[in-house]
C-alpha cells in the first residue's frame, strides 16, 4: 500500500471504526453524535442543530466527551433532520434546534430521548440497527456514507479502504485486466438502460484514440430520484476513484462529472474533494507514481431532462443545445468532442472501486442471475418510510412497499407502484412478489430506470397520475424529433380530455395507436420511453380509463369535471361552509341543512376541508 | 467497396459507405424527407423517411442508416406508409393550414407531402405554439406558425454562412426557431442572405414580398419607371418556367420586363463594369500602403452587414466602391434628374440580402428577387416561354464578360484583374482560370506589373470567418479578397428559384448556372470594363472627370443595414 495512503488510514481509522462499529477503543471520547448533512436534512435546518448541538457541549464542557460530527444521508429523509448517537446506536427523528440541550442532558444520564426515536407501531426504536426501514439494506453503492465526517471526509474515506483500488490499478493490473474483472462481476449501468458496464469500458478501450474520456451523468433528472445527489454529497471520492479507475482501464486523461445546477451542495463537495485529491496527488499526473494521469472537472447542467440522455449530455458538455444524436455512432467510439468516451451513471461507478477491493465474485454473488449486486431506489409517494434504500437485485416489490417502507400510511389500500420515473410504467398490486431485476421489470412494461419507485395508493386516479408524467415528457422532450415533441402533446390532450370527461372510447384507441407510434418511431431513449406511464397504466387499469369515459366516474374522486360535492344530513347548519366558499355556491339557513349549487361549484374543496362535522363528502 | 441489398424485392448493388436513402434515390425508390440536406442537416428528425429493415425492432431512418451486406428494406409497407403519415399528421397538428394564404401554397415540400398521404388536418387537432411573424427585416420574412422544426434554416446558416442567426430556442413542445434572447430579425445577427428561405420546406421563411411596391410604381404616370436587372438572373429566371436550371434567358427577360410596364430596362452588368472600373483603382492606390490588410470586396449585402456586425474594426478595409447595383442606380438617377427627369427605380436581383442593401442606401425604389420577378410576370398574365428577345436600353444596357461573371464566385476577382491588368500593363488577358472554382477559399497568387499580389476568393460566410480570423491573427496575409455570402456566388443566391436539393444539390445547381455564365462570357467581344464604351462615355460626357461628383455618386459613406425602421412586431 502507498505510504501516503497508509499513513492517512492509520491516522483516522479509529474514529471511523467508532462510528461504523462503536468500537470505543481508538478513542478518547466517550460519544460521537453524527448529524445527516445530506440535502434533505439540511433543508429542515440540520447544520443549526450540529450548531446548536456543538454550542451546548462547549457551554457544558463536555468537549473532551461528546464529540459531533457532521456525516452524509442516512437515507430515511422523510423523517429528517436525523441525528445518530454512538455508541448507544440511537437514531433520532425530525430533530429541532429545541431539542439539543435534552439531547445532551439525556446522554449524561446514559439515556435517550424516547420521543425523538423512530417509531414503529406505536412503540419506539431503540437502536437504529434495529428498525425495519435499516434492517434489510445492504449497502454497496451507498457503502460508509453515514460513517465519513463530512469535515475530514477524504481522511476517513481513506481510512475506510478509499483509494486503494485505484493504488492497485494503477500499480498491479493492465488495463485488461481492471475491465475483466468489471466485466466478470456483472455490474450493469444504474442509470436507465443497464448497459453491462465492463463491455462498455472495453468497447471504449479497444478504440485507438489520443484522447479519450470518461464521463460521470450526474444529471439525475427523474421525478422523484436524488441518490445519485445522496451520494456525492455523502461520499464524493467514491466517484472520483471510480472515474480514475475507468480512465486507466480505458486509456483516458480527462474526465467529466455532468452533474445538475439544481445540486449545489453535491457540486461544493464534489469540487472540494476533486481539489483535496488532486492536492494529495491521487489525481493530476503520475497518480501513486504510476505513468497513469487524470484530471477532472465538472460541467453543471442547465436543468433540462433530456441532458441524462447520453448524446445530448455530450452536445451539453461541448457547449451545445442539449439535443440527443443517433446512435451509432456510440459515445464508445464517438463521444465527446468526437472522441471515444465512458459514460456512466454516479450509481453505478459508486461500485467500482468496492468490486476492484473484494473482487468480482463478491460482487457476483450478491443479486439475481441476471442483475448483479445491489440497487438503490428512492421511496416515495404513499409510503410510511420515504428514502433511500439499498438493496440487493431480486428483493421483492412488496419487501420494499411493506416491510421497508412500512405500508401505506393512514390505512389505505395499496393500488400501484410507479418504477422507473417518466419513462417506466405501473406496476399492480397482483405484481408485488415480483423480484426486482432489469428482466422483469422489463417484462412488466416498466423499467428500472434510475430507480425512482413512487407508491400511489387507492386515492390516486391511474388516468391522472399518466397525465403527469406525459406533462413532464411534453415539457422535457428537447423538441428535435416529430414523435416525441408534438406526440406527446397530443397524448397528454387525449388524457386531459379522458379526465375531464369529454373523451369517447375512439379516442382511447387513438391514445393507445399513438403511444406505440411515439414508442416506435422516437429518435432516443427518451422519447422511445415516454409513453410507458400510458402504456402500463392502460395495460393493469384500464377498467379506470373506461369508467372515466363511459361512467364518467373517476374512482379516486381526482378529476375534478366527474367529482360532486354534496352535503349530508350531518350538516347543522352553521354556515361556514358557504362563507369559505369562493364562488357563493352554497347557500342555506342557519341552522338548517345547507345545499351546494353544482353548477356554481368549482370542485375546490375547501367546503369539505372546512366542515368540522363531515358533513360534506365528495361522490 | 460494393455489396448487395434487397430494397423492396429488388437487388441493387451499392457502395458500403451509403445510407439506404441515398442507394433509394439512386435507383429511383422515392422516399420522402422533410429535415435531410446531405451533408448539412441529417438529423433524423422529422422520421417521415422510415423504412422497415428485416430484423431491426423498429422502423428505421432511411437517412441516417447505413446499408449492411445482404440487408432487406423495405420502404412502401403499410406499416411505413402509416408511420409517415402520423408523422405528418402530427406536423401538421401544430402547422398553420392556411395555405390558401400562404406565399409557398403549391410550392411546400410539406404540402406536397400531405397531399401524397392523404392526411388528415385534423386527426391530431390541438393546441399550438404561439406564433408571431417577424417581418422586420427587409429581405427575410419568419412565419413560425409554418415552421415544422425540420432545423435545414439553423444549419445552414450556422455551418454555411457561420452566422447562427436563428438557432432552436426553448424545449419540449414550446421549442422553436429564434434569434438569440428571442429578438426580431432587424436586432438580430441575420445578415439577410437567404439561404434559409431556399432550403425551408414550408412557407415559414419566405423573402420579403416587394411585388405591391412595384405594381405601386408601374402606376405612376408622372415618373420614367426604370427596372434594373443583376447578372445572375438571367441564368435562374427561365427556370421560373419550367427551364432547365442554368438556362439563358436574357432577352426573354427584357421583354417581360418591357411588357411588365417598365419604360427602360437597363443591366446591373453596366454597374459592374462601373465597380471594376472604381475597385481597381482602389486596389492600385491599397497595394500602395502596403498594408497588413488587403482589400475586401463590398458588393455582396451578406457579408457588407457580416463585417459591419461582427468584425466592425474590419469594416475600413471594405472597398469603398458601391455595389454595381447601387453604383448603376445613382449614375441613372443623375443622368435623368439633370434632364429634370424624376425616376422610379426597381432593382431585379438574385438575393435577398440586396432588400436590405437597397434599403440602406435610399436610392432604389423597390427590390425584388428573381422569384418575385417570376411571379410577377405571371401576374402580368405574361406567357414568358413565347416571348421573343430584347435587348437592354440606351445607355445602360451595354456590358462586358468581366461584369457578367460578377454572378460567380471569383468572378469580382477576374474581372477587377482583367481590367488592372490590361492598365497597368497594356497587356490583355481575359481568361484567368486561376481564381475560377473556388471549393470554399482559394488563394491565388498573380503578377500584376511586376508584383506579385496574394488573393484569396472566398464563398459561404462561415470560410469567409475563417479567412478573417487568420488575417487578423496575422496568420495570412492578402493583398485582396473577395468575398460572397452565398456558396457559389449570386447564382445560388438566397433570391433564386427553388430548387428540389433531393434531386440535385445545391453546389450542381450553383455550378451549371455558372457555367451558363461563362459561356456567355467566352462569346462576348468585349470582356474587360475598360473596353465598355458606355461607362467611357459616362465618365467623360457626364462627369466630365468632375472627381468630387464621381466620388460621391459611385462610393459610399456609412451605410447603417442594421437600422430598425419601425418595429412592427417584436
Amino acid at each position: 500500500m502507498s505510504k501516503e495512503l497508509e499513513e492517512l488510514k492509520q491516522k483516522y481509522l479509529a474514529e471511523v471504526l467508532f462510528r461504523r462499529d462503536g468500537d470505543t477503543s481508538g478513542v478518547n471520547y466517550k460519544y460521537n453524535i453524527m448529524v445527516c448533512g445530506g440535502t434533505g436534512c439540511r433543508s429542515c435546518k440540520s447544520k443549526k442543530v450540529q450548531e446548536k448541538l456543538e454550542e451546548v457541549v462547549k457551554a457544558k464542557g463536555l468537549e473532551s466527551e461528546i464529540k459531533i460530527n457532521g456525516v452524509g444521508c442516512f437515507g430515511l429523509c422523510v423523517n429528517g433532520p436525523i441525528v445518530l448517537v454512538y455508541p448507544q446506536d440511537a437514531m433520532y427523528e425530525k430533530v429541532s434546534v429545541d431539542d439539543c440541550e435534552e439531547i445532551i442532558y439525556r446522554l449524561q444520564e446514559g439515556a435517550l430521548v424516547e420521543r425523538l426515536l423512530h417509531h414503529e407501531n406505536g412503540s419506539a426504536v431503540e437502536k437504529k440497527s434495529d428498525i425495519n426501514f435499516c434492517k434489510k439494506q445492504k449497502y454497496v453503492a451507498r457503502n460508509n456514507a453515514e460513517y465519513m465526517s463530512l469535515e475530514n471526509i477524504l481522511g476517513d474515506y481513506v481510512a475506510l479502504n478509499g483509494y486503494q483500488a485505484l493504488n492497485k490499478v494503477v500499480n498491479s493490473m493492465t488495463q485488461d485486466e481492471v475491465i475483466k474483472v468489471i466485466k466478470d462481476s456483472g455490474l450493469r449501468g444504474r442509470g436507465g438502460a443497464g448497459f453491462p458496464t465492463g463491455n462498455k469500458w472495453e468497447f471504449t478501450k479497444v478504440v485507438d484514440a489520443p484522447q479519450k474520456y470518461v464521463i460521470c451523468n450526474a444529471d439525475e433528472g427523474d421525478p422523484g430520484a436524488f441518490m445519485d445527489r445522496s451520494i456525492i454529497e455523502s461520499n464524493p471520492h467514491a466517484i472520483i476513484e471510480a472515474m480514475a479507475i475507468c480512465g486507466y482501464a480505458i486509456g483516458a486523461s480527462k474526465g467529466y462529472v455532468y452533474l445538475r445546477a439544481e445540486y449545489p451542495l453535491a457540486g461544493e463537495r464534489l469540487q472540494s474533494a476533486i481539489d483535496e485529491a488532486t492536492n494529495r496527488g491521487f489525481l493530476g499526473k503520475n497518480i501513486f507514481g504510476s505513468n497513469f494521469s487524470f484530471e477532472l472537472g465538472i460541467k453543471y447542467g442547465a436543468g433540462a431532462f433530456v441532458c441524462g440522455e447520453e448524446t445530448a449530455l455530450m452536445r451539453s458538455i461541448e457547449g451545445g443545445r442539449g439535443e440527443p444524436t443517433l446512435k451509432p455512432p456510440y459515445p464508445a467510439e464517438k463521444g465527446l468532442y468526437g472522441c471515444p468516451s465512458v459514460i456512466n451513471n454516479v450509481e453505478t461507478l459508486a461500485n467500482i472501486a468496492q468490486i476492484i477491493n473484494n473482487g468480482a465474485e463478491w460482487f457476483n454473488s450478491i443479486g439475481t442471475e441476471d442483475s448483479k449486486g445491489t440497487k438503490v431506489f428512492a421511496l416515495t409517494g404513499k409510503v410510511v418510510n420515504s428514502g433511500l434504500v439499498e438493496l440487493p437485485m431480486g428483493t421483492t416489490i412488496r419487501e420494499i412497499v411493506y416491510d421497508i417502507g412500512g405500508g401505506i400510511p393512514n390505512g389505505k389500500k395499496f393500488k400501484a407502484v410507479q418504477m422507473g420515473g417518466p419513462s417506466g410504467g405501473c406496476i399492480p398490486e397482483a405484481h408485488l412478489d415480483t423480484p426486482i431485476d432489469y428482466k422483469s421489470l422489463n417484462d412488466l412494461g416498466s423499467m428500472m430506470g434510475s430507480g425512482g419507485m413512487i407508491v400511489v395508493d387507492e386515492d390516486t386516479c391511474m388516468v391522472d397520475f399518466a397525465k403527469f408524467f406525459l406533462q413532464f415528457t411534453r415539457d422535457e422532450s428537447c423538441g428535435k424529433c416529430t414523435p416525441c415533441r408534438v406526440g406527446n402533446m397530443r397524448i397528454l390532450e387525449i388524457l386531459e380530455k379522458i379526465t375531464s370527461g369529454k373523451a369517447t372510447m375512439e379516442d382511447l384507441d387513438k391514445l393507445e395507436e399513438l403511444c406505440n407510434y411515439v414508442k416506435s418511431n422516437s429518435l432516443c431513449g427518451l422519447g422511445q420511453t415516454s409513453p410507458n406511464p400510458v402504456l402500463s397504466t392502460l395495460k393493469y387499469f384500464r377498467d379506470e380509463y373506461i369508467e372515466h369515459i363511459r361512467d364518467h366516474k373517476c374512482r379516486a374522486g381526482v378529476c375534478k369535471s366527474m367529482t360532486r360535492y354534496k352535503i349530508t344530513d350531518k350538516c347543522i347548519g352553521c354556515s361556514a361552509c358557504s362563507r369559505v366558499c369562493p364562488v357563493g355556491a352554497i347557500s342555506g339557513e342557519i341552522k338548517k341543512k345547507f345545499e351546494i349549487d353544482p353548477e356554481k361549484c368549482i370542485k375546490c374543496g375547501k367546503c369539505e376541508a372546512t366542515c368540522r362535522f363531515g358533513a360534506i363528502v365528495k361522490e | 467497396m460494393d455489396i448487395e441489398i434487397i430494397i423492396d424485392g429488388k437487388k441493387i448493388k451499392a457502395d458500403s459507405n451509403s445510407t439506404i436513402l441515398e442507394v433509394a434515390r439512386k435507383n429511383d425508390i422515392e422516399i420522402p424527407t422533410l429535415c435531410y440536406l446531405k451533408g448539412i442537416n441529417e438529423p433524423a428528425s422529422c422520421r417521415v423517411c422510415v423504412v422497415e429493415v428485416e430484423g431491426a425492432r423498429n422502423l428505421v431512418t432511411a437517412c441516417t442508416t447505413k446499408i449492411r451486406p445482404d440487408m432487406v428494406v423495405k420502404t412502401n409497407t403499410t406499416k411505413v406508409i402509416k408511420a409517415r403519415k402520423t408523422a405528418l399528421e402530427l406536423l401538421l397538428s401544430n402547422h398553420n393550414k392556411n395555405c390558401l394564404n400562404c406565399p409557398k401554397n403549391l410550392k411546400c415540400d410539406f404540402q406536397k407531402l400531405v397531399e401524397q398521404f392523404h392526411c388528415d388536418t385534423e386527426k391530431y387537432a390541438g393546441a399550438t405554439t404561439e406564433n408571431h411573424i417577424d417581418d422586420t427585416n427587409h429581405a427575410i420574412v419568419r412565419d413560425m406558425s409554418k415552421c415544422i422544426l425540420c432545423g435545414k434554416c439553423v444549419s445552414v446558416c450556422a455551418k454555411l454562412q457561420g452566422c447562427s442567426a436563428i438557432t432552436k430556442i426553448n424545449r419540449g413542445f414550446e421549442t422553436k426557431v429564434g434569434s438569440d434572447f428571442d429578438k426580431c430579425m432587424q436586432e438580430s445577427s441575420c445578415i439577410g442572405c437567404g439561404q434559409c428561405v431556399l432550403v425551408c420546406p414550408t412557407g415559414a421563411l419566405t423573402q420579403k414580398n416587394d411585388i405591391p411596391k412595384v405594381l405601386d410604381i408601374l402606376e405612376k404616370t408622372d415618373v420614367i419607371r426604370i427596372a434594373q436587372v443583376a447578372p445572375s438572373v438571367r441564368v435562374a429566371i427561365g427556370e421560373e418556367f419550367g427551364g432547365k436550371i442554368g438556362e439563358f434567358a436574357e432577352g426573354k427577360m427584357v421583354t417581360a420586363l418591357k411588357e411588365i410596364g417598365f419604360d427602360y430596362v437597363f443591366d446591373v452588368n453596366m454597374g459592374a463594369d462601373f465597380t471594376i472600373v472604381e475597385e481597381a483603382q482602389e486596389l492600385i492606390e491599397h497595394l500602395k500602403t502596403n498594408s497588413k490588410y488587403p482589400l475586401f470586396t463590398s458588393c455582396c449585402p451578406g457579408w457588407f452587414n457580416y463585417v459591419q456586425k461582427n468584425y466592425p474594426d474590419m469594416e475600413k478595409y471594405l472597398s469603398s466602391s458601391k455595389s454595381p447595383n447601387e453604383m448603376l442606380a445613382s449614375i441613372i438617377k443623375y443622368y435623368f434628374e439633370e434632364q429634370g427627369k424624376k425616376v422610379e427605380i426597381v432593382s431585379v436581383m438574385p438575393c435577398t440580402g440586396k432588400k436590405r442593401e437597397v434599403f440602406a442606401h435610399g436610392v432604389i425604389d423597390a427590390c425584388i428577387t428573381t422569384r418575385e420577378l417570376g411571379e410577377l410576370i405571371r401576374l402580368k398574365g405574361i406567357n414568358f416561354n413565347k416571348l421573343a428577345d430584347s435587348k437592354f436600353d440606351d445607355p445602360f444596357g451595354e456590358y462586358t464578360g468581366g461584369a457578367l461573371i460578377f454572378g460567380v464566385t471569383g468572378g469580382v476577382t477576374e474581372a477587377a484583374l482583367r481590367y488592372a491588368v490590361h492598365k497597368l500593363t497594356g497587356k490583355k488577358r481575359n481568361i484567368i482560370e486561376d481564381v475560377r472554382n473556388s471549393k470554399g477559399v482559394k488563394e491565388v497568387e498573380v503578377d500584376l506589373g511586376g508584383r506579385t499580389i496574394r488573393l484569396a476568393i472566398v464563398h459561404g460566410l462561415a470560410n469567409a470567418q475563417r479567412v478573417i480570423e487568420d488575417i487578423i491573427a496575422g496568420e495570412k496575409h492578402y493583398d485582396f479578397v473577395e468575398v460572397m455570402a452565398c456558396p457559389g456566388g449570386c447564382v445560388n443566391g438566397g433570391g433564386q428559384p427553388y430548387v428540389d436539393y433531393n434531386k440535385i444539390s445545391a453546389t450542381e445547381v450553383a455550378k451549371k448556372r455558372a457555367a451558363t455564365i461563362y459561356k456567355a462570357d467566352g462569346d462576348m467581344k468585349f470582356k474587360e470594363a475598360g473596353e465598355n464604351k458606355g461607362v467611357a462615355k459616362v465618365y467623360s460626357e457626364l462627369f466630365k472627370g468632375d472627381h468630387e461628383l464621381i466620388h460621391k455618386l459611385l462610393h459610399y459613406v456609412h451605410v447603417d443595414y442594421d437600422r430598425v425602421e419601425e418595429s412592427k412586431d417584436n
